[in-house]
């Protein structure tokens, strides 16, 4: 077991097309243009806990895959260490660094059978046979594939595949388990299940999970700790709780959760914060902080503001109105159904459900302004 | 419901025309001529019986013709399967040199038969052949590389090999190519071996187009002619002539278009045979996804 500090580390591809002739003039300024490098991960400093299950999460392309890759030594690093364990890592080639991975797609061997795709690591070690066997038993046993032992990766459903993707990991032991969007080719239901098997596998196994999906409710659901990503910095890293109810942008604040945060240039809503809160620009509050409310019908929010209903959808247990006002276009969760396309209703917030951020787009903390309740 | 039952033959109606017209019904006619005796030139065409048939088994050069014909695919196609795996692995790096490698490679492929057979008749020529001037630096007398009855077979079969082995080279690369890069990914990880990702991963994955391309060089090495006609016209003593030289000899020199023809149908069988065979053999051992 071993957890994992990655210090200042950056990637840059060389994106060299040398194919263009460089005699020619006129593309010199094309070529060098194509042959600049692009930095992918830019100074990222990490420190994963031993035993924790820490997922990697961000929009495609956010380097999530790369920096699991440099982990796992399928990447060169260009700059920066990483350490698992007491051990740098960064010239260590991917076998030696005890890790097990799970690809999106299995990377199964196609022309093996079950049994040989979980052995497959343990004859390279040479492992002795009897040992061999029982271990393949004991793993096949877990993640219940014993039926399946010679059976061939292609004649397999795609839960089933997944799971020999799973024993061949846990087959290994190693000492860091990494998940590239492992259950993104399955269907809902199997997803679902998946995700609280592999939360269950976390908790027996106790060895550390490094979990890249760019989906946020598996983020939610499974992390010990969420390392929130955007065009290879970390925006924020935090359990799932403090991401969600404290984020430190307006990008963490609109990447969790469905519907997104409401975020709304402030308005005349600055009025009514304090004076040193001036810098303020945005405020934001979550689809099911906000309640809805007909026009007639006496209530006292801090906040209530004339809204029209614009969309809904019916979701089942919960409605998503799309409605309007002064500020925007914004999304409500609620319970209701009853509110028409077209009704006027009031938006009613409390106070200690908005967020404030500044010109930067970083949060800034003006919650607990004391301020009088009106209607704006 | 009858207008749909014959539209679909209506679609394959060309494609069936075509096919009946220029393999069909020569194969028909060659069955045909095999039971009756003809010179090409008299308008009679008397019915033999199995006379054609009796006559090429009972004829010692015939037998000769068959083992030299599969001595000669035998040795191509291993030839090729044995070194165009390896060559392929090694042409499948990155950069320049092993895109020109690849190139030089396959360009045998596109020169014409006959100018490469000229070619190597010249190279291979006991006086003043370039292959007996390099074998002289070494001390060594002579090769009557066409005309020494022991050796003109391998000489053919070196230049065939030499001919084809950039195309079958390239469509291992191909393969290669196409085959995920995770799985090796995933290899590194489970540290395994560079011979354990070769035998285990690479090498099944190759299974198909090996079986493909050994199928191919089969049938095509079977059917030799050109080189042959070139080379060595089917000497020296008959060393080298093969069952489509045979043929061509029975019929276009002999006049002889029955024997011909049962010889014909012997090839036909034969490669009926092989190809049953191999798929036989070979399929249960091949990996198909
Ligand atoms: N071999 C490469 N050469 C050049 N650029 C690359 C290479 N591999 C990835 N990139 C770039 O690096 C960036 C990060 O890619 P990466 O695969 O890490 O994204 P990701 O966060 O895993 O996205 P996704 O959720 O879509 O898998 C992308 O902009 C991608 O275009
Ligand atoms: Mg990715």
């Amino acid at each position: 077991m071993a957890g994992i500090k990655i210090k200042n580390v950056s990637k840059t591809y060389q994106n060299t097309n040398e194919r263009v002739p460089k005699r020619i003039h006129i593309f010199k300024k094309k070529i060098k243009e194509n042959t600049r490098n692009v930095q992918v991960i830019d100074k990222i400093n990490l420190d994963i806990k031993d035993g924790s299950f820490t997922v990697l999460v961000g929009p495609s392309g956010c380097g999530k895959s790369t920096m699991l890759r440099m982990i796992a030594g399928l990447e060169d690093i260009t700059e920066g260490e990483v350490w698992v364990g007491d051990k740098l890592v960064n010239h260590m080639s991917p076998g030696d660094r005890n890790i097990s991975m799970v690809f999106q797609n299995y990377a199964l061997y196609p022309t093996m059978t079950v049994r040989q795709n979980i052995e497959f690591s343990l004859e390279n070690i040479k492992v002795p046979k009897v040992e061999r066997d029982r271990m393949v038993k004991d793993v096949a046993e877990t993640v219940g594939l014993m039926e399946y032992l010679d059976t061939k990766p292609g004649k397999l459903s795609g839960g089933q595949r997944q799971r020999v993707a799973l024993a061949r990991a846990i087959v290994k032991r190693p000492d860091v388990y990494i998940f590239d969007e492992p259950l993104s080719n399955l269907d809902a239901k199997l997803r679902a299940e998946m995700r609280t098997e592999l939360i269950q596998m976390h908790e027996k196994l106790k060895t550390t999970f490094i979990y890249v999906t760019h989906d946020q409710v598996e983020a939610m659901s499974m992390a010990d700790e969420i390392v929130l990503m955007n065009r290879g910095e970390i925006m924020q890293i935090g359990s799932p709780v403090d991401i969600y109810n404290d984020p430190k942008n307006i990008f963490v604040a609109q990447f969790m959760g469905t519907p997104s945060m409401n975020v709304m240039p402030i308005g005349e809503l600055i009025n009514r914060l304090e004076p040193h809160f001036q810098h303020v620009s945005y405020f934001g509050f979550r689809p099911e902080k906000g309640i809805l409310l007909g026009r007639s019908i006496l209530h006292s929010y801090e906040i209530e503001i004339a809204s029209k209903i614009l969309t809904r959808e019916i979701l089942g247990a919960e409605t998503i109105y799309k409605i309007e006002n002064k500020y925007g276009v914004q999304n409500i969760k609620t319970t209701e159904t009853h509110y028409s396309l077209g009704e006027e209703v009031n938006l009613c917030l409390s106070l200690d459900s908005l967020y404030y951020f500044d010109h930067d787009e970083q949060r800034v903390y003006a919650d607990k302004t004391v301020l009088e309740a009106g209607i704006s | 419901m009858r207008k749909h039952q014959i539209t679909p033959y209506i679609f394959i109606a060309p494609a069936i025309l075509v096919f009946s017209v220029f393999y069909i019904y020569p194969l028909m006619y060659m069955g045909y001529l095999s039971f009756h005796s003809w010179n090409f030139i008299s308008v009679e065409k008397p019915f033999v019986g199995l006379d054609n048939y009796i006559r090429i088994f009972s004829d010692p050069i015939f037998y000769e013709t068959v083992w030299n014909t599969l001595k000669y695919a035998f040795f191509t196609v291993a030839l090729i399967v044995i070194i165009a795996i390896p060559l392929a692995i090694w042409l499948n790096q990155k950069g320049r040199i092993f895109t020109a490698a690849q190139g030089a490679v396959f360009s045998p492929h596109i020169i014409s038969l006959v100018s490469v057979s000229m070619i190597w008749m010249w190279i291979m020529d006991v006086d003043y052949g370039l292959l007996n001037w390099i074998v002289s630096l070494f001390g060594v007398k002579s090769v009557g590389w066409l005309t020494n009855p022991n050796v003109a077979m391998y000489s053919l079969i070196f230049v065939s090999v030499w001919k084809s082995l950039g195309y079958y080279t390239l469509i291992i690369i191909a393969a290669l190519q196409s085959i995920p890069k995770d799985l090796y990914e995933a290899a590194a990880i489970d540290k395994a071996s560079k011979w354990r990702v070769f035998s285990k991963i690479t090498f099944p994955m190759l299974t198909p187009t090996i079986f493909f391309i050994s199928i191919i060089a089969l049938i095509n090495s079977i059917q030799v002619f050109e080189t042959i006609d070139i080379m060595t016209g089917g000497g020296p003593i008959n060393s080298t002539t093969t069952l489509v030289y045979y043929i061509y000899e029975e019929g276009f020199n002999n006049f002889h278009l029955g024997t011909a023809s049962a010889a014909g149908m012997v090839l036909l069988f034969i490669l009926m045979l092989l190809t049953i065979l191999y798929f036989k053999v070979l399929s249960n051992r091949v990996h198909y996804q």
